[in-house]
């Protein structure tokens, strides 16, 4: 009887294991609305996902920056169609370099994984807007 | 040596509503003089430890408004006038303020006129404004720009009267996870490894070169 109870509970913690194992394989890895943390691990994944997509080149000591981030964030939100993600540049410099981004900050816009516009500094969030829509209409 | 120099902490104070608010004066230091970002991930939600790292120049363990002030280095050194310092509350200084009851705007005219007062006998100045970090901390998001704006004349008219400043914040605004870790940063003098961010160790003793020993 008590063996019994003991493998029931055995199972039981198992199965919820598999379900919570299922479910994290479901979350979206890049939820729409959000600004994604990229890094070299996921940067290929995420351009490639969707059909238009931003990266945020930035680093911490980079004030412009700081000044840019909110316009991002901003943009996310009103552009779920779009993929939107910032990739710190001192951590991940192979990937700048990849891009030959030299000065900070700079937007890179995708689409279909290949790299169509660079915007450079912090501009104000219609210079991008503008930009993005052109590619969105392409 | 007695300098016309200010070191003006304001609390909150974040690149990230530059653009939205559109501090004029702010703005166009930022294009104009030194810059950087401040980071303070381990005392960004310590007012008064966060303070006492400058004024100390060393490192400091988290804690509360204090009850007196411990030996201020930096104070001591430059001979500065501390106006409004939130390690204690009332503040320290020779402008102590209950941070419960002063009101946002009151606080920063009562700051910039304290500090006219000591730059216009020449002393250096060590001064802080809490007024944007209290209003967000309250939820006061709807007045942020106004305080901005506020914020932007005082230090325009401080900065015509000083030979050299920083203004920073030693962490950004208050959001659903705590503060922001990165704060302002722009000071009429470089600072050595520009493409670092600044601590607030770093604060204290730039200010202490800018006011010489």
């Amino acid at each position: 009887m008590g063996e019994d109870k003991e493998l029931e509970e055995l199972l039981n913690k198992k199965a919820m294991e598999l379900i919570e194992k299922t479910r994290q394989l479901q979350r979206d890895p890049f939820p729409p609305g959000e600004v994604v943390h990229l890094d070299s691990s996921n940067f290929d994944d995420f351009i490639s996902r969707k059909r238009v997509t931003v990266v945020d080149f930035w680093a911490e000591w980079c004030a412009p920056c700081f000044i840019l981030a909110p316009i991002i964030e901003e943009l996310a939100r009103d552009y779920p169609q779009v993929g939107f993600g910032k990739l710190n540049t001192d951590e991940n410099p192979e990937i700048a370099s990849r891009y030959g981004v030299m000065s900070l900050p700079t937007v890179l816009l995708f689409k279909d994984g290949e790299p169509v516009d660079a915007i450079i500094g912090a501009v104000p969030r219609e210079m991008i807007e503008a930009r993005l829509k052109v590619i969105l209409n392409e | 040596m007695s300098k016309r120099a200010i070191l003006l902490g304001i609390d909150g104070l974040s690149y990230s509503s530059f653009m939205k608010c559109s501090p004029r004066f702010l703005m166009a230091l930022f294009n104009s003089t030194f810059r950087g970002v401040v980071k303070n991930d381990r005392l960004k939600d310590r007012t008064a430890a966060s303070w006492l790292e400058i004024l100390t120049m060393d490192t400091q363990n988290p804690t509360e408004f204090l009850s007196s002030p411990p030996p201020l280095p930096l104070i001591e050194a430059t001979r500065a006038d501390a106006i409004n310092i939130p390690i204690t509350n009332p503040t320290y200084g020779v402008l102590s303020l209950d941070l419960k009851n002063v009101d946002y705007f009151d606080e920063i005219s009562k700051v910039k006129e304290a500090a006219l007062m000591s730059l216009s006998r020449g002393r250096p100045v060590i001064a802080s404004i809490t007024s944007i970090d209290r209003a967000l901390s309250a939820g006061k998001e709807d007045i942020k720009c106004k305080l901005y704006a506020e914020v932007d004349r005082a230090v325009k008219e401080l900065l015509n009267v000083a030979e050299d400043f920083i203004v920073f914040s030693p962490y950004g605004e208050i959001r659903a996870n705590g503060r922001e870790p990165y704060g302002v940063f722009l000071a009429s003098v470089p600072r050595p490894h520009e493409h670092d961010t600044v601590s607030l160790v770093q604060i204290g003793r730039l200010f202490l070169d800018l006011v010489g020993h």
